[in-house]
């Protein structure tokens, strides 16, 4: 009865780092408070599950009666997840070393938010994805809620769970419609089902499928659905907010791709039409809203909330039967964003010095006589986020972009290229506070941290590196998409 | 109207009948006082300084919670009890597994003084 | 027999759901609840959903408002205080509340025009009964089920570590300590 049932190899690399976030749970209990071993582990558990996912490239398999792919796609995403993890680690250890502040379950919180995104990175169906998304949104409600004692922090971690637990709703709600019309929850059967019945969807799936979309919206705090991210990012610990605006905005794509790129990609829907409105809104707020924002942190929200804008531009229309190009446009994208997010929020980290006070823009003032090298990562950094070569960030733009020229949305490209130059403004004007302004606040020395300082480096480099070559990471990207299907 | 729905019908029936009883029986047979004085709040004689409502702390509520997971579990349990036999080793191994990962949790709960009041 | 059933409990459910939303004292309005959530699982069982019933007995009746009477106690909600005496929040409750209630009406209403009967959506007449329910739970949903422990077990982790009093000290040298009281109260002043 349950032969073949269920494949070990399949979850592999997902058992790896779940078995790393049990493991780090159970020391953390039993060695004193504070003590390095516990983040060590956990980096050396998230390094073999990178090792295991990359050792998995090129094999896929469909297992657990069609609830669970793993292929190019999913492994693609772990790689993402995983660096991500252990960049926000190293972060975390040189942030912690001033402060002291981390509970020991912090650092199995972030296994475990992984293992969540793993899920949705291969959940072949409805409910998996759910249960996935949940793992990881409660982990990130928790730990954007650790600064304890101000009270500014705890309002915005109660902000971003109400808002989180009332998109899940509206995920469960959607996927109830979806099951109602189709009495099924696994991806291929709807796929079938929908060019089935192209010329008549019935009026529940449409139901559902505008519920399915409020409700990822909500997680990649699209417009008009991004109110808690700014407040949220605001108060999580500068780390974290480097970790939800990579890693679990990497998830969410990686669930809408599945979904609204691939499974109900029909003009037959009327969610083509929501989604361009969705990524014009988000391109024209996000970057307007952000030209505001002296502090960094709510700045980079916003402008995260514009990235989300510039990445749903390549969904619009995109039609994986006719042209790969927006699905790879996406997967190149959300690692261009990755790399220099991490980076930008890293150099947040390091300025701030433990204590998240030094981060709005008259902080940035002086800072290239201060420390040259870090004003010149922060400028890789900015650069690369407004979409100048020779960066990471000008491809992601251009593929995604070109994906809506391809696919006929012109008008939206050519929005996003003029919204484009509004967020040059304001990422350069944080290059033009470090360079050529003189220093308003008397700075207090931080402690320098060569973790950080590596990590850091390490980043800048590739943004600079990938920004040069890119072809070798947009092949890697059309083959991840292309093993969807 | 199935089988099942009489027996369940008669067992809340039944439950019902049995609280009304053990109410009925002391109003029937006990002494029956009716000071005043008796329904108020003691306080070793002194006059009442503040009410009886109160701001509970914040443990009551870790207590709910652990108590919502660990019920959930619980519901999981029942469908593995009636296919016991069918499911045989296989859903054993499941069920352990599902069983041991929330046991860790209790674990830490434990050993992180959840259980305990001070 | 199963319609009269029907009537009764349907009655129960809205006469008590009446009382959950017309009590002033919040504590009555959550025993209230327990007696909705006790009519909707009679309901569910004439469905012959008796998992759905038996998960909203154990669970919601029980677990969940326990949740909520500790959550009324802690927030100490006076009797009055439940309630906003600001007219205008009022009007704006009772507007959401009617328009949600045309629009479940019109759905009851329309169901038929709308909702049209796919093939293939006929279902065993046990559907919905704890055998059904397990064997799919252990067959086609496995990986969600098993998947469903980590999430309860990140839950416990996320209860415990809000609504802990203090954090366990560490020990480290005084210069590297947590920010004091007075640092935090200027950090809040610092909002923009």
């Amino acid at each position: 009865m349950f032969e073949g049932l269920y494949s070990w190899s399949a979850v592999a690399p997902a058992l790896v780092v779940l078995a790393t976030a049990l493991v780090v749970m159970m020391t953390d209990l039993f060695v004193e408070p504070g003590n390095r071993i516990v983040p060590w582990l956990t980096i050396a558990g998230l390094f073999a599950g990178l090792v295991v996912s990359i050792s998995m490239w090129g094999t896929e398999e469909v297992a657990f009666s069609g609830a669970w792919k793993i292929g190019a796609f999913s492994i693609y995403f772990y790689c993402i997840f995983i660096v991500a993890a252990i960049i926000t680690i190293f972060f975390s250890m040189s942030h912690e070393e001033r402060r002291g502040r981390f509970p020991g379950e912090y650092w199995s919180l972030i296994p475990f938010s992984v293992v969540g995104m793993m899920v949705m990175a291969s959940a072949a169906d409805l409910i998996t994805l759910i249960i996935g998304l949940e793992t990881m949104s409660l982990c990130a409600y928790v730990m954007v809620g650790l600064n304890r004692g101000d009270k500014r922090s705890s309002e915005g971690a109660l902000k971003y769970f109400l808002l989180g637990a009332f998109a899940s709703a509206f995920l469960l709600y959607g996927t109830a419609f979806i099951y109602g019309s189709v009495i099924t929850t696994r991806f291929a059967e709807i796929t079938v089902f929908v060019s089935a019945h192209s010329n008549a969807i019935p009026f529940n799936l449409q139901v559902g499928a505008i519920l399915l979309l409020v409700g990822l919206g909500f997680k990649v705090a699209a417009v008009p659905f991004h109110m808690w991210a700014p407040d949220a990012y605001q108060a999580a610990p500068t780390p974290v907010t480097g970790f939800m605006a990579t890693a679990i905005k990497a998830a969410g794509f990686a669930a809408i791709v599945k979904i609204f790129g691939l499974m109900l990609a029909t003009s037959a829907l009327v969610l083509q039409d929501l989604i361009w409105w969705l990524a014009l809104l988000s391109m024209i707020v996000g970057n307007f809203a952000a030209v505001m924002q002296m502090n960094l942190k709510r700045m980079l929200a916003y402008s995260s909330i514009a990235h989300v804008g510039y990445l749903l531009t390549a969904i619009v229309g995109s039609d994986p039967g006719v042209s790969l190009q927006g699905g790879t446009g996406v997967l190149f994208y959300l690692v261009s964003y990755a790399l220099m997010t991490l980076g930008a929020f890293g150099v947040l980290i390091i300025i701030g010095g433990g204590e998240d006070r030094r981060e709005t823009l008259v902080d940035m003032t002086g800072l290239a006589s201060k420390s040259p090298g870090l004003a010149l990562a922060m400028t890789i950094f900015m650069v690369s986020m407004s979409g100048i070569p020779p960066t990471i960030g000008f491809f992601g733009k251009f593929y995604v972009f070109g994906a809506a020229v391809q696919s006929g949305y012109t008008g939206l490209a050519v929005i996003g290229i003029l919204t484009s130059v509004v967020g040059v403004f304001y990422y350069l004007r944080v290059v033009v506070n470090m360079y050529m302004k003189p220093a308003e606040k008397s700075f207090v020395p931080w402690r320098r941290s060569r973790i950080s300082d590596i990590t850091l480096g390490v980043l800048a480099a590739a943004v600079l590196y990938i920004g040069i070559f890119p072809q070798s990471l947009l092949d890697l990207a059309r083959s991840a998409f292309k093993s969807l299907f | 109207m199935s089988h099942d729905l009489i027996v369940l019908g008669l067992l809340v029936l039944f439950s019902l009948a049995l609280g009304a009883l053990l109410l009925a029986i002391p109003r029937l047979l006990g002494a029956r006082s009716s000071q005043k004085g008796l329904l108020d709040i003691f306080e070793c004689g002194v006059p009442l300084r503040d009410g009886t409502q109160r701001r509970m702390q914040v443990r009551f509520y870790l207590i709910a919670i652990i108590f919502i997971v660990f019920d959930v579990e619980a519901v999981f349990l029942f469908p593995w009890a009636v296919l016991f036999r069918r499911l045989g080793m296989f859903g054993f191994i499941e069920m352990l597994f599902f069983i041991a990962v929330l046991a860790l949790g209790l674990v830490y709960v434990w050993r992180k003084g959840g259980l305990e009041w001070d | 027999m199963e319609t009269a059933l029907f009537f009764i409990m349907a009655a129960i459910a809205i006469t008590a759901g009446g009382m959950v939303i017309l009590n002033k004292n919040p504590v009555k309005s959550a025993f209230s609840l327990i007696v909705v959530m006790l009519a909707l699982a009679i309901l569910y069982m004439q469905l012959s959903a008796t998992f759905l019933s038996m998960i909203q007995i154990m669970v919601y009746a029980g677990a969940v408002m326990v949740l909520f009477l500790f959550v009324l106690f802690i927030l100490n909600v006076g009797v009055e205080g439940a309630f906003s005496s600001r007219m205008y929040k009022r009007a704006v409750a009772g507007l959401v509340g009617a328009l949600m209630g045309v629009v479940l009406i019109a759905a009851v209403l329309m169901r038929g025009s709308r909702m049209q009967q796919l093939p293939g959506m006929d279902v065993a007449g046990d559907f919905g009964h704890i055998k059904p329910v397990g064997e799919l739970l252990f067959t086609k949903y496995l990986l969600p089920f098993e998947l469903l422990s980590i999430l309860l077990l990140v839950a416990i982790i996320g209860a415990m570590l809000t609504t802990r009093p203090k954090w366990p000290k560490l020990k480290l040298p005084p210069e590297l300590w947590p920010g004091t009281a007075d640092e935090a109260s200027t950090e809040t002043g610092e909002e923009n």
